[in-house]
């Protein structure tokens, strides 16, 4: 099998932890334009404050565990992860100008890559019957206003 | 009596041809996705929510119920055949189940969790029809303090059960933060949206449940699902349990029934702890605990019993208080709010027949399950053959399609991508996402209550004290917070073993 993941020996708490304070701090920083108010009449920056600073309250309690605890193995599964997330973004850039039949085709045949034991003849034939599948369910079934082709 | 007149009311509503055949397209997806391990129901439930937006409202809420109570069905299949459980609270049955499996017992297994679970599914229903009408009729009562309240602790709850409360805490933040994402209905400013004016709306929920649930689940699935090695195969007659089966049996599904049916209708358990409650039940009462994991009929028929009664009970605060006890029951809500309808007390008055037609075809619905289990019980063997690498990029297909037929916008698609790819990475880091899809849908609800509870008081926080059900609900949230403190605290500590006495 092709190495298609990243295993790493970190500590999850630890990096978890920091993810959160990061996305905390960011989150803070941005509702910093957004006016506070009163408790009594809160303005729409009040709750995201106090929710950033609670987020990152529980961020640094889990960076404090971390210290108490082994490092794990983490596996990220990097390279399924960029062909499934990759397909569906062509699926977007493709469906409004070549149309939900040709993307649909080609996202199949880009996401059957994340499978090792995959064939050829078994990706094409795949390809034909998901995208035919959706064409005839979602465009001629239920009416979704997308064309099936380019013009 | 007023109980049969209302179900006489509702067997008109649920046997009409739509519901009728609506509940029986959600019943059978539901065994469909629950049989094929690497989907679960929330990921097949936000799949179908584009596809309610062409449906009446209880045409809707009847096809997604029935995904959901049909996946307990389906689920234990591939749990019993594989030792891979089609849905999260299904993980118990691979504990007997496959065991059972292996000594050729697999056709006893599946025709047993098949009558517990459609036992199970009667028992919770009763208890929805008992006790749904009066606490309507408590929930009149509540105020704007006491459904904050409620809603705090659900999420609270949803926390201490999950199997790290910390993590599960930062998630429902999590989710709560984004969901300020878009306009602020209070003053009309736009947050967080970066210049993006499509986000000025917010994310919506199909985005967020697909990207949480779908999308995360085929990357983290792909390449790895093995179905190739079944247990061997088994005729129909073989899967007549013997006496000594029932006799093991029934008592089981009754205890079961029991617990399921308490753990769903609180806020925040769900199917999957009260499945684990029943089993670790069942274990200690049993006279040779050390039969269990060695294949122990009780050890399938109570969880599977008791997760089937929680699916039922769970839509007891979700439709007489509007407060959902776990993801999926939000979900539902999510997808009633799309229709237009607000569940709360006035539910069961002011939609009665949407109410009452919907508990009719939850029972319609399970008796359907009864004969799709059980003489159909070869397909779904069959099924269970069918590869992973056949299914996803279908389901990423869908995905795709699903997202752009909310607002018809490709832009939808690309959040769903940036929403799968954040899920994954904390899914990763052993985050779970079922918080913080819970919080993302009771945010909103909760910011409108407590606003609305502070301009009452005149911003004077007390108002969650001085109202007794209130102040009720609070010390039962600092009194769960004790509860989860002592236990990680005992935890710490090396003598006593894991949470022996956590409810």
């Amino acid at each position: 099998m092709r190495i298609s993941q990243l295993t790493l020996k970190i500590n999850h708490d630890f990096f978890g932890g920091l993810l959160l304070i990061c996305i905390s701090g960011g989150a803070w920083y941005h509702a910093q334009s957004y006016a506070l108010g009163t408790l009594n009449r809160m303005g729409p920056g009040y709750l995201p404050v106090a929710l950033s600073l609670i987020l990152g309250g529980l961020g640094m309690m889990l960076l404090i565990i971390s210290q108490f605890k082994p490092a794990e193995r983490v596996t990220l599964r990097v390279v399924p992860m960029i062909i499934i997330l990759g397909s569906l973004c062509i699926f977007g850039i493709m469906l409004r100008s070549a149309g939900l039949f040709p993307a649909a085709f080609t996202s199949v045949i880009l996401a059957t890559f994340a499978d090792t034991r995959i064939t050829w003849l078994g990706r094409v034939t795949l390809a034909l019957v998901v995208s035919l599948f959706t064409g005839v369910v979602f465009v001629v079934g239920l009416g979704m206003s997308v064309p099936l082709w380019w013009s | 009596m007023e109980t049969l007149e209302f179900i006489g009311l509702g067997l008109q509503t649920a046997l009409s041809p739509s519901i009728l055949w609506y509940c029986f397209v959600g019943v059978f997806l539901g065994t469909l996705i629950g049989v094929l391990p690497g989907i679960g129901p929330l990921a097949a439930i936000s799949l179908l929510l584009p596809v309610t937006f062409y449906m009446s409202a209880s045409e809707a809420i009847v096809m997604l119920a029935g995904v959901y109570y049909g996946a307990q069905y389906g689920g234990s299949t591939a749990a019993i055949l594989l030792r891979l459980p089609g849905t999260a609270s299904s993980a118990v049955a691979c504990l007997d189940g496959h065991p059972m499996a292996m000594q050729g017992r697999a056709g006893v297994a599946l025709f047993i969790t098949t009558i517990a679970s459609f036992f199970g599914a009667m028992f919770g229903l009763t208890i929805l029809i008992l006790f749904s009408p009066h606490i309507a009729q408590l929930g009149l009562m509540f105020g704007s303090a006491e459904y904050f309240m409620l809603m705090l602790l659900g999420l609270v709850a949803a926390c201490t059960f999950s199997n790290a409360p910390l993590r599960g805490g930062a998630m429902v933040v999590l989710g709560l933060l984004i969901s300020m994402i878009g306009t602020d209905t209070n003053s009309g400013v736009i947050r967080y949206t970066f210049g993006m004016r499509e986000l000025a709306g917010g994310l919506t929920l199909v985005a967020m449940a697909m990207g949480l649930f779908g999308l995360a689940d085929i990357i983290r699935n792909v390449n790895l699902i093995d179905n190739s090695k079944m247990a061997k195969g088994f005729t129909l007659r073989s899967m007549l349990p013997n006496p000594s089966d029932w006799r093991l049996s029934l008592p089981a599904m009754g205890r079961g029934s029991l617990i399921g049916s308490f753990f769903g209708a609180l806020p925040g358990a769900g199917t999957s702890i009260s499945a684990y409650m029943a089993y670790a039940g069942e274990k200690r009462l049993a006279r040779k605990p050390e039969r269990f994991g060695n294949g122990a009929i009780e050890g399938v028929s109570a969880p599977e019993a008791a997760n089937n009664a929680s699916a039922q009970t769970a839509f007891v605060p979700t439709l007489t208080l509007g407060i959902p006890g776990d993801v999926t029951m939000a979900l539902m809500l999510g997808a009633l709010i799309m229709h237009g309808i607000t569940p709360g007390p006035q539910l069961i008055t002011t939609q009665t027949e949407l109410f009452w037609g919907l508990v009719v075809s939850f029972m319609i619905g399970n008796i359907m399950l009864l004969f799709l289990n059980i003489p159909m019980i070869g397909i779904w063997v069959n099924i269970l053959r069918i590869p992973y690498r056949w299914l996803y990029p279908a389901i990423l297909i869908f995905i795709g399609v699903g997202v752009f037929s909310v607002n018809n916008s490709v832009f939808e698609i690309y959040t769903v991508v940036a929403i799968g790819a954040l899920a994954y990475i904390l899914a990763a880091l052993r985050f779970e996402p079922a918080p913080l899809l819970l919080g993302f849908i009771l945010g909103p609800l909760m910011e409108e209550y407590f606003r609305r509870a502070l301009l009452l008081s005149r911003g004077n926080l007390s108002t969650f004290v001085d109202r007794p059900i209130s102040f009720g609900i609070l010390m039962t949230i600092v009194a769960l917070l004790a509860l989860l403190a002592l236990q990680t605290w005992r935890r710490r500590s090396p003598k006593t073993g894991v949470s022996s006495d956590a409810p």
